[in-house]
């Protein structure tokens, strides 16, 4: 089927409107349009017209004619629906249907005919989608726009926090009377400057910047890099760092909701290796999984922080089941999970999720067992988070002991331990500062190193640790350096094991109870695991 | 060219007046959003019309590309569509870079539906630069959430690819895996027309993996599939085998219009009996099933076309039953054509069948009344005859209920029953005792002077033995008593006096009435009638007196002044007498029946004379009765053979030359099909490639390529051989003027292109020459040319469209203006004449069509003939020739020497409008050298047409003149 114009035109067959769906030129057009009146002949039962180059077909309406063009070989029962949906379409938009009307609407017209046909080509449409698509009423814009005022909103505050502390700091140091301010003015000095300057921001471009300039303060130093680019568009997802936007966009995710997650802007500095090696490794364990029509997915991420000299100053575990369905008949399932996950984990089901059921039995299903999972999309179900001091907590332990030679450098031992015994990490890299331009010259190892000298770091990699092979060292020295030079030691890892231990058991549909075939991944990786 | 731009968008706004390019761009700069749409809509109608801003381009994109209005945000999606994006010389404007940021950034709006939108406008930009740094953010859309973004990616991607495959070079590639992925119809749908186009074997392996599935898919999917199997079996049949099956699945789709496409398709797969009646019975389903009008009629022309073929025709005979089911549908367009197809159709073997359908058909017509009702029953009589001659063994069945027609109120039908006995019965021999009895049977119940008139002629004609007698006696109860003057006389006396007793006392009316009552209330009296003559009424009859409406029909006839009834029944009487004469040796019975009739027909006449009928006979019947008269008393042995046996020899001769005609237009079309030109490639079949012409051309492509570009005869200046292309070539200047032009113009369908070539004769350059045109007529410039700059002796070619929409004579004038360093000159061109004949093809259509046209048409245009023609072949020559009009009148009609000559005449203008043209010239026989006279009536459905056809001739019979 191939339409080749629609026009709307009077009883005595004037167009009024005519919308084009393949190429063609203005001539021939306007001649097809002109020869179509004296063609048509009164008084006949069927509404077509046929010439040696084209088909005409059409539908009186009060006093207009809405006609479709098409070719000869087009199917006529196809052509026939898309003309009752047209003149369903016209008194939508117009409302009565004379010329005047008609001219009045035309490009509410135009945009509705173009919702209809698609190069020629019926889209499968109903005139309540065509409605929708032309209000063009967007959930996700509402949520982008909801987003960008809770940043704009939560930079304000923020901003203004700042500037009273600084000025209370300011007057602190002022009734000191010495300008010890050095150190933050130094870490902060481009936000005071036009951020503190004019406290009064409210336009949206310097709102949006100093939005920048806040998340820099508050995340870290390492982050500063980033912040510093100019501001672009995703300046504003960079911010989106900040935990409330998280939790938003989680939220998001939850519902349903695809958000797309702009990459990791890659931190600056020593933790970018480390980093990408583990995105890499992720997403190499990620991609040769085998999908089944459901598919489950079982992230569990890490962030660790050590010591140097042991005790655990910060740990913290959590995770997210997902449900992938592709296909229709699947959409209504039953998700069993193992009862025996890690004690203490602190579980939270999505609100659709039945909650009782969950608790009762483990089990994940929709609120209204009716009601389908969405297709296509991740959604997730189940979030988890386990957070402790407890030192046996920690999966990995590693002890880095850099000891003085006496010759003004170091000798370094690194020995590392598996604790979880259950996991097998994959793809470990520990990455050790060194000094500037110091060779270090390593002894005995495990794995494999590479000393990165544009970066100053020595990687250690060791591809595989589990319970047969869980413990190992290394040893090397450097010259010229004092033992704070090797740390903070950051460590990556993935797993395909999760660490809070859940587990599906099994997936049954709702009515039937049959099993359902599905497969399911799990990833457990390190998002920051250092030593300091 | 910049008339090649495609375009997508007519607005007709009546009132539209041009605008400042100041106080448009105010308004965009400063105005609220209202009045930016407002404007812009304005400035969009301004632009389709023809007009060009190009400084409002800066202005849009400063003032409007930022807004985030959603209406704006689409009006300027057809703002991009319609406004020039290039410079003159063909590069790339400027400012569109930045209109390219804006795209981006709408591809990557969390709007999902402005992201549709602006996805599908990009299927329609042009500009590979534009579109090289959009394709990271098209690609991304690809993965959208939403399936509304997704599948216009996918036809962005498409598009995209199909113009410069080089900016996506993985575009099958990855919609292939796209489609792998996706749920949703409509992506998939998409998806897959794009891999159907660009990339026939992943489309294949992807249908290949899904074949099974097929079936469940939605009918926008199923359709493409369908496609997509017809052209690959088209490019590569041997593959045909492997699709039979799933298209066979896919004849049984829940959807009308897969299981329509698919039928197409099976049949171009296969031409197994199997597969041919599978898509037969499909289409056949469909019309039954199908409620509305258009569906039927098209898939009935399906079936005409699958019928033409034929290995097709003989599995369709079987089918003829099913066929005739359509007969349910009311619209008599559809009732026609099943009729015909099943006609075709139709063979021994289940004529029978069929025709007790058309018999119950028949019987249902009787009690429902409605407006196509007689129309209905004319067509079934003619399908009746067609049948009963095509196998005589049924018209003994049909003939008992086609004579119940003749009784019909209704004239059609009765009259071409008629026809159809008349047919019957010379060629049936067998049949004719049958016939006569029903027709006798049937004839007092005949409504109509015109049905009696022939039914009386048949009966004159064909009655033998001892059915004489009965059929006298049936005219005798028609005709009611003879002699009729005193029978009317008595009817007019009895209701006087029967009035006379009710209402006593009342002045008399008439003469009659008056002499009634001199005479007082006898009964037998001399009366006289109007025209003064004496009439006698019988005392004998004593019948009642019959109300004026009760009188026999044949009677009531002659009473209401139709005489030409008396007159054929005369000439029936004279024949049965005769006949009787042969038959029967006894004188006296011989004498007794023709006396009989002679009384009759001397009655006839008496009435006639008599002015008690509204119209006194005519001088023709008259004449024609005494002739009657005069043979019965003469009996001279000329005459009676003219009444016996040349009346049924022209019949006979008749009916085979009508034969012999349809014979001919038959053996016509099997001409025409099979005609191969001499130069003609020849085929090896060794040396083909498979695909050899089996399948005939893809019908898919050829009818868009057909529907785009026009008919392939539309060219028709082109056809003829470049010799006569230079004769289109106009001259505008003289050859001494500062500027020579010439044009060559070239008739489209539609459209005029006027090929002009601009020589510059001076020694200076001219700056800003430009061609300035204005028509005259139903002619319209499509838009102006632009102004170029020539050089000293320097050419150059400029090319100007002008639109015609209808067959006027049409008048292109112009002139050419261009400036010189000193001051602004003016070249006046030679006008330009359109002529309506390049838009005039011979076409033909029957009889009844034509009077159709001619009774419906309004406008007429008689010319009177005035030639030199002194011959009247040559002149119907000469007026065919330079009208270029089909002479419809047989050329048999036509042969021989009389003095007079009338034709009719028709053609079609390649618009779609009919002209009917009728000739009517004499000329003294006697006279060789005297002109032809007479006229010629022209009638169109338009004024312009009859008008300017009538020019046409009168100036063709000025030069015809002149050169005599």
């Amino acid at each position: 089927m191939v339409l080749i114009a629609a026009a709307v035109c009077t009883k005595n067959g004037k167009v009024i409107l005519s919308r084009q769906f393949v190429e063609m030129t203005k001539a021939r057009i306007e001649g097809l349009l002109a020869a179509f009146p004296k063609l048509m002949t009164a008084g006949k039962q069927h509404t077509y017209v046929e010439t040696d180059s084209v088909r005409y077909v059409y539908q009186p309406m009060e006093k207009l004619y809405m006609l479709l063009i098409t070719t000869k070989a087009s199917n006529i029962l196809e052509d026939l629906e898309t003309l009752r949906l047209f003149s369903k379409v016209i008194p939508e938009y117009s409302h009565s249907l004379d010329e005047k009307e008609i001219v009045e609407n035309a490009f509410n017209l135009i945009f509705a005919f173009d919702e209809i046909v698609a190069l020629g080509y019926r889209e499968s449409v109903n005139l309540a989608q065509i409605k929708t698509f032309v209000e063009m009423d967007s959930h996700e814009e509402k949520v982008y726009q909801a987003v960008r005022q809770t940043q704009e909103r939560d930079a304000r505050q923020k901003m203004r926090e700042k500037a009273k502390e600084l000025q209370r700091q300011r007057m602190e140091a002022s009734k000191r009377g010495g300008p010890s301010l050095g150190g933050t003015g130094g870490r902060s000095g481009g936000f005071i400057s036009d951020g503190f300057g004019s406290s009064g921001v409210s336009s949206s471009s310097g709102a949006s910047s100093a939005n920048i300039g806040i998340t820099s303060i508050d995340v870290d130093t390492k982050s500063k890099a980033a912040a510093t680019k100019p501001a672009s568009r995703n300046a504003l997802k960079l911010g989106g760092k900040s935990k409330d936007v998280d939790s938003f966009v989680d939220q998001l995710k939850n519902e349903g909701e695809k958000i797309a997650n702009l990459a990791p802007a890659a931190p600056a500095g020593s933790s970018s290796a480390a980093a990408s090696a583990s995105a890499a490794a992720k997403a190499a364990i990620a991609s040769d999984i085998h999908k089944e029509s459901v598919h489950l997915k079982i992230e569990d991420k890490l962030v660790v922080r050590l010591g140097r000299d042991g005790g655990v100053q910060q740990f913290e575990n959590s995770g997210l089941l997902t449900l992938r369905i592709t296909d229709e008949a699947y959409g209504r399932i039953l998700l069993k999970l193992s009862p025996n996950h890690t004690q203490g984990l602190q579980l939270q089901t999505h609100p659709n999720v039945d909650k009782e059921l969950f608790k009762s039995r483990t089990t994940i299903g929709l609120k209204n067992l009716g009601k389908p999972f969405p297709l296509n999309t991740d959604v997730g179900v189940l979030k988890w988070r386990f957070v402790s001091q407890d030192e046996s907590a920690v999966p990995l332990t590693i002890n880095c002991w850099p000891s003085d030679n006496g010759e003004g450098g170091c000798d370094v031992n690194i020995e590392y331990e598996l604790e979880a015994q259950q996991l097998e990490l994959q793809d470990v890299a520990i990455v050790i500062p060194l000094p500037m331009n110091v060779q270090p010259s390593v002894a005995e190892y495990d794995g494999t190193y590479n000393y990165d000298l544009r970066k100053h770091v020595l990687q250690w990699h060791i591809p595989i640790i589990d319970a047969a092979n869980k413990s190992g060292s290394m040893e090397f020295s450097c010259s010229a350096s004092i033992p704070g030079d090797f740390f903070p030691l950051q460590v990556s890892f993935v797993s395909k094991t999760p660490y809070a231990g859940v587990v599906a058991q099994d997936v049954v549909q709702v009515d039937s109870e049959a099993a359902v075939k599905y497969s399911s991944e799990s990833i457990l990786f390190v998002e920051k695991y250092e030593i300091v | 060219m910049t008339s090649q731009v495609p375009c997508y968008t007519i607005i007709n706004s009546p009132d539209l007046e041009v605008t400042n390019e100041m106080q448009l761009k105010r308004d965009l700069e400063k105005g609220d959003t209202n009045v930016k749409i407002e404007t812009l809509k304005r400035v969009i109608k301004l632009l389709l019309n023809g007009e060009r801003y190009p400084g409002l381009i800066m202005t849009i994109i400063r003032f409007v590309l930022p807004v985030q209005n959603h209406t704006i945000k689409k009006l300027l999606l057809i703002f991009w569509e319609i406004v020039p994006k290039t410079s003159a010389d063909g590069k790339l404007l400027q400012e569109m870079i930045l209109v390219c940021d804006a795209y981006r950034k709408d591809l990557q709006h969390p709007n999902e539906f402005l992201r549709g939108s602006t996805l599908r406008f990009l299927c329609k930009l042009k500009e590979p630069e534009l579109l090289e740094p959009l394709m990271p953010a098209i690609r991304a859309c690809l993965d959208h959430r939403h399936s509304y973004v997704r599948r216009n990616a996918v036809l962005a991607i498409f598009t995209i690819y199909k113009n410069f495959d080089w900016l996506v070079p993985d575009g099958p590639e990855l919609i292939a895996s796209f489609l792998d992925t996706q749920q949703d119809m409509s992506c998939k749908r998409n998806a897959f027309l794009m891999l159907l186009h660009a990339d026939q074997e992943r489309a294949l392996n992807y249908l290949a993996s899904c074949i099974d599935q097929v079936h469940t898919f939605g009918d926008i999917l199923q359709l493409v599939i369908v496609e997509l199997i017809y052209k690959v079996c088209h490019a590569n049949p041997a593959e045909r085998s492997r699709f039979i099956r799933c298209i066979y699945n896919l004849l049984n789709s829940s959807s009308n219009a897969v299981r329509y496409e698919s039928a197409g398709t099976l049949i171009t797969l296969s031409l197994a009996p199997t597969a041919i009646k599978a898509a037969a019975s499909c289409y056949i389903e469909l019309v039954v099933k199908e409620s509305d009008n258009n569906v039927k009629l098209i898939v009935l022309d399906r079936l005409v076309a699958m019928k033409e073929h034929e290995g097709m025709e003989k599995v369709m005979q079987d089918l003829v039953m099913d066929v005739l089911r359509v007969l349910a549908a009311p619209d008599i367009e559809v009732r026609r054509k099943t009729l015909a197809l099943a006609l075709d159709l139709v063979y021994s073997r289940n004529i029978g069948e069929m025709v007790l359908v058309l018999k119950k058909e028949v019987s249902k017509t009787h009690n429902v009344e409605h407006e196509d009702t007689g129309k209905y029953r004319q067509l079934l009589v003619r399908t009746l005859h067609t049948c009963s001659i095509k196998f005589p063994d049924v018209a003994a069945n049909v003939i008992p209920v086609l004579v119940e027609f003749l009784s019909d109120t209704n004239e059609l039908a009765a009259a071409d029953v008629l026809i159809f006995i008349r047919e019957a019965i010379q060629k049936f021999p067998a049949l004719r005792a049958l016939i006569i009895e029903h027709l006798i049977e049937a004839f007092p119940q005949i409504k109509s002077s015109k049905i009696h008139r022939a039914a009386v002629w048949i009966l004159g004609e064909y009655v033998e033995g001892s059915q004489i007698l009965e059929v006298i006696a049936v005219i005798q109860q028609t005709l009611g008593e003879v002699p009729m003057v005193e029978a009317e006389q008595r009817r007019l006396a009895g209701d006087q006096t029967e009035e006379q007793k009710q209402q006593q006392g009342s002045a008399g009316g008439n003469a009659a009435g008056s002499a009634a009552e001199g005479s007082g209330s006898g009964n037998a009296s001399n009366k006289v009638t109007s025209d003064g003559t004496y009439a006698t009424q019988s005392a004998y009859s004593l019948a009642p007196v019959a109300k004026a409406e009760k009188r026999p029909p044949l009677r009531q006839y002659l009473m209401d002044g139709d005489f030409f009834i008396g007159a054929a029944l005369s000439a029936t009487l004279t024949k049965l007498a005769l006949r009787y004469a042969e038959l029967e040796t006894e004188a006296r019975a011989q004498n007794r029946l023709t006396t009989q009739v002679m009384l009759i027909m001397s009655s006839i006449l008496h009435l006639g004379k008599s002015g008690f009928p509204s119209k006194p006979i005519t001088n023709d019947d008259t004449d024609r009765i005494f002739v009657c008269l005069r043979t019965l008393s003469e009996r001279t042995p000329e005459a009676i053979s003219v009444f016996t046996l040349y009346c049924r020899e022209a019949l006979g001769k008749m009916l085979d030359a009508q034969h012999d005609e349809d014979q001919r237009m038959l053996k016509e079309k099997q001409k025409a099909t099979a005609k191969v030109q001499p130069d003609d490639p020849v085929l090896f079949a060794q040396l083909s490639n498979g695909r050899d012409n089996q399948l005939g051309e893809n019908v898919f492509e050829s009818s868009l390529n057909q529907a785009l570009a026009g008919s392939k005869n539309a060219q028709l200046s082109d056809v003829a051989s470049p010799n006569s292309k230079l004769n289109k070539v106009t001259q505008l200047t003289g050859f001494s003027d500062p500027v020579y032009a010439e044009a060559y113009v070239n008739v489209n369908q539609y459209d005029i292109v006027l090929d002009v070539l601009i020589v510059n004769q001076t020694n200076d350059t001219l700056q800003n020459c430009t061609l300035e045109l204005a028509t005259l007529g139903d002619l319209k410039l499509v838009e102006r040319p632009h102004p170029v700059v020539l050089a000293p002796h320097d050419f150059c070619n400029i090319k100007a469209n002008v639109k015609v929409s209808s067959t006027e004579n049409g008048i292109i004038f112009g002139n050419i203006v261009y400036e010189t360093a000193l001051n602004t000159n003016v070249v006046v061109l030679n006008t330009i004449h359109i002529d309506i004949m390049d838009y005039i093809i011979p076409a033909s259509c029957t009889d009844t069509e034509f009077r159709q046209m001619w009774q419906d048409f309004e406008w007429e245009n008689k010319v009177t003939v005035n030639t030199s023609f002194t011959d009247l072949h040559e002149y119907l020559k000469h007026l065919l020739k330079s009208t270029n009009m089909k002479c419809l009148t047989p050329e048999k009609a036509l042969s021989g020497q009389c003095g007079f000559m009338a034709a009719n005449m028709y053609a079609k203008s390649i618009f779609g409008e009919n002209a009917l043209a009728n000739l009517s010239i004499e000329k003294p026989v006697d006279d060789p050298d005297s002109k032809v006279t007479g006229h010629i009536r022209i009638r169109a459905k338009s004024q312009g047409m009859a008008l300017s056809l009538g020019d046409k001739i009168s100036s063709s019979q000025k030069q015809s003149v002149q050169a005599a």
